[in-house]
């Protein structure tokens, strides 16, 4: 695999970093997606839950206030995860500067 | 009014399957049980659910499928049952499309555990035709014959339908070669 600094994020695993600046649940993050994207991103469940797992496993996210009795698991962003969103968005930044020079800094 | 309907699908007719539990919501009648090629239904509002199958990774009574139905049921849809990993869902039209997977990589996965269920099955398959084979050339016994030939045509319909979903697996990787 190539150097993890640079690779790009999926456009799933990076809306919901940045919708987990405060603790959110799975459906409060599908909803929150699904707004900030004026309705283009719309996260399905079973893709989600296995995006959850895979930013737990690797410390991007954390699971807060975990009552025994409360089945709602709620979602927060760690270090780690605030530094994968700001290397995304460098890596963005990129895209759309090189892009804006290919058009001009005209969008059609 | 309460309907039980006999029907089979193969593992690489999933899709099929949700098509027809579709249509029978889109006739009034909504999935309410279901075991090995039984299906119970009740009646509903035409159209008020849509339906969606997945192949589960561990035993849906297992600690860790739990876990997965209930975040699932959190998103507003309905766990209804499970065949051996199959698990049914379901979830009111109303709340807008219904899907279990967004994303390519999902997708490829899924497939993926489909293919592993169905290699069990074919590699088990051959094995008992192999025993039978066995025992023919011990005993030349035309039953042990007749094993090996059922055995075979079997062999040979798993690896269809084997080819069937690698076929859609190829098709959603080509696909996920240029978009995300």
């Amino acid at each position: 695999m190539a150097n993890q600094q640079t690779q790009a994020l999926t456009e799933a695993v990076f809306y919901i970093l940045l919708s987990l600046k405060e603790p959110l649940h799975g459906y409060g993050i599908m909803q929150n997606v699904e707004m900030m994207s004026n309705g283009r991103v719309k996260l399905a469940a079973g893709t989600l839950y296995g995006a959850i797992n895979t930013m737990l496993d690797k410390e991007w996210i954390t699971s807060v206030n975990e009552e025994k009795n409360s089945r709602k698991k709620e979602y927060q962003i760690t270090e780690i995860g605030l530094l994968m969103v700001n290397n995304e968005i460098k890596r963005l930044n990129e895209l759309l500067e090189n892009a804006q020079k290919f058009t001009g800094g005209k969008i059609k | 009014m309460r309907k039980v309907i006999k029907k089979w699908f193969w593992v690489w007719e999933f899709g099929d399957e949700e098509k027809w539990l579709n249509q029978m919501a889109n006739d009034g009648y909504e999935l309410v049980d279901v075991g090995f090629g039984r299906y119970t239904f009740d009646a509903c509002e035409k159209g008020e659910y849509s339906y969606k199958l997945e192949l589960l990774d561990h035993y849906p009574t297992s600690q860790k499928s739990q876990d997965y139905i209930s975040f699932i049921e959190e998103t507003g849809a309905n766990y209804i049952g499970h065949v051996s990993r199959w698990a049914y869902f379901k979830k009111k039209s109303d709340d807008g499309d219904f899907d279990l997977f967004s994303d390519y990589e999902s997708r490829v996965k899924h497939m993926n555990r489909m293919l592993s269920l169905l290699t069990i099955i074919f590699v088990a398959n051959f094995l008992v035709a192999c025993g039978n084979m066995t025992t023919y050339i011990a005993s030349k016994a035309h039953i042990s014959m007749f094993c090996v030939g059922l055995g075979v045509i079997m062999c040979l319909f798993i690896g269809i339908g084997m080819f069937k979903v690698l076929g859609k697996k190829m098709q959603l990787k080509s696909e996920s070669e240029l978009y995300e």
